[in-house]
């Protein structure tokens, strides 16, 4: 009888095997798992590593006006994917495009995904060298949060022959009070017609 | 109490019989009484049935009985109480138990399927904890009612009495063809 009680009790306390999830919001993980910085998923603790990241950091691009240039795109542009990381050093990845002059209507369309992890990355946007503003939205089309990512969204029109710059920043929130300032990112970016 | 017991055996016993397990009197118990030619002679007045005849008193044996005691009514409450608040611990607990365990199930995972550990995943399982502590202790509680009642069961187990009952009377009175034998106890 005690021997069945025990066992009751027992089987009451969740079994939750290192490796069968990714990592939450600030870096949150079960008890006793640690979250990886590696591949962002909830391990043994003694098996969790620090973050890193395989890609370096581009240390001149930390501005709207030093950003990466990407070049001219198309008035229907295919889809750049850029991957890279913001670490917690790094103001911001900045990447500069140009809208050609002769499309008849034109948007950017942006869309970021980034582990949910670490701290979020937000998008900002420069016109023409102004200063930059915050522009990301919930996406339309969602993917949800249960596969250890989230996405931003950001469609804007814009002007024929208009120069840009889109920074991909700290958003300042949710960083494990800047323990976890950091994470990787893919932005696929194209033009489109609105 | 006392009461007086008054049991008539209304028995025709033959003559000279004797009671059980009483050893045998040196002299006769009963005093012979001639036979008489009924042909012949008168009846008998009634004097001569209804005298007790026996020269020494037959001695029944004594008679023992347990009388089992009975709980007052204060000591069931009290036990009612206990045993009735042992259960519904039980029951809490079983509540917790089960809410507990519902919760363990969401949240356990032995295979990578791509799921985040969310907060609400993470309020899951701390209510699941929470629920489980409740249940230990709901069951503890309701396990120590439990044995407290059975305790206090055998403890207060009222103990039984034994009443003797003893013989005041005993006599037989000759009748025409046997005798009649009488008894009666008091306890």
């Amino acid at each position: 009888m005690r021997a069945v009680l025990l066992f009751a009790l027992v089987a009451c306390s969740a079994d939750i095997v290192s490796g069968t999830y990714f990592c939450g919001p600030e870096a949150l993980c079960p008890d006793d798992l640690a979250c990886n910085g590696i591949d962002n998923i909830c391990t043994a603790p003694s098996q969790a590593l620090a973050f890193d990241c395989d890609l370096p950091d581009r240390t001149d691009d930390d501005t709207p006006a030093t950003g990466f240039q990407l070049g001219e795109l198309d008035c229907v542009s295919g889809v750049r994917e850029l991957q890279a990381c913001l670490f917690a050093s790094d103001p911001g990845d900045w990447f500069q495009f140009e809208v050609p002059a002769n499309c008849n209507a034109v948007q950017i369309e942006a869309r970021l995904t980034f582990p949910l992890a670490f701290e979020p990355v937000g998008i900002q946007l420069s016109t023409e060298g102004g200063t930059p503003s915050d522009v990301d939205q919930d996406c339309t089309l969602s993917t949800g949060n249960d596969s250890g990512s989230t996405s931003r969204c950001f469609e804007m029109t814009v002007a024929n022959g208009s120069q840009h710059a889109i920074g991909l920043v700290h958003s300042g929130r949710e960083n494990c009070e800047g323990e976890c300032a950091f994470n990787r990112y893919t932005l696929n970016l194209q033009l489109s017609t609105p | 109490m006392r009461a007086v017991l008054l049991a008539g055996l209304l028995a025709v016993v033959p003559r000279f019989a004797i009671a059980d397990d009483v050893p045998a009197p040196a002299e006769p118990l009963v005093e012979p009484v001639p036979i008489q030619d009924t042909t012949d002679a008168p009846p008998p007045t009634p004097d001569n049935f209804e005298k007790p005849a026996l020269k020494t008193p037959i001695r029944p044996r004594e008679i023992v009985i347990d009388v089992p005691g009975v709980r007052s009514l204060k000591t069931k409450i009290v036990l009612g109480s206990v045993l009735g608040a042992g259960t519904l611990a039980g029951l809490v607990g079983l509540y917790f138990h089960v809410e507990s365990r519902s919760a363990a199930n969401e949240v356990s995972k032995q295979v990578f399927n791509g799921q985040t550990w969310t907060p609400d995943r993470q309020l899951r399982f701390e209510d699941g904890e929470q629920a489980r502590g409740r249940a230990i202790a709901s069951y503890a509680i309701g396990g120590a009612f439990v044995i407290g009642a059975i305790v206090a069961l055998i403890v207060t187990e009222p103990k039984s009495e034994q009443a003797v009952i003893r013989p005041r009377h005993a006599g037989i009175v000759p009748v025409p063809g046997g005798a009649i034998a009488g008894a009666g106890w008091s306890f």
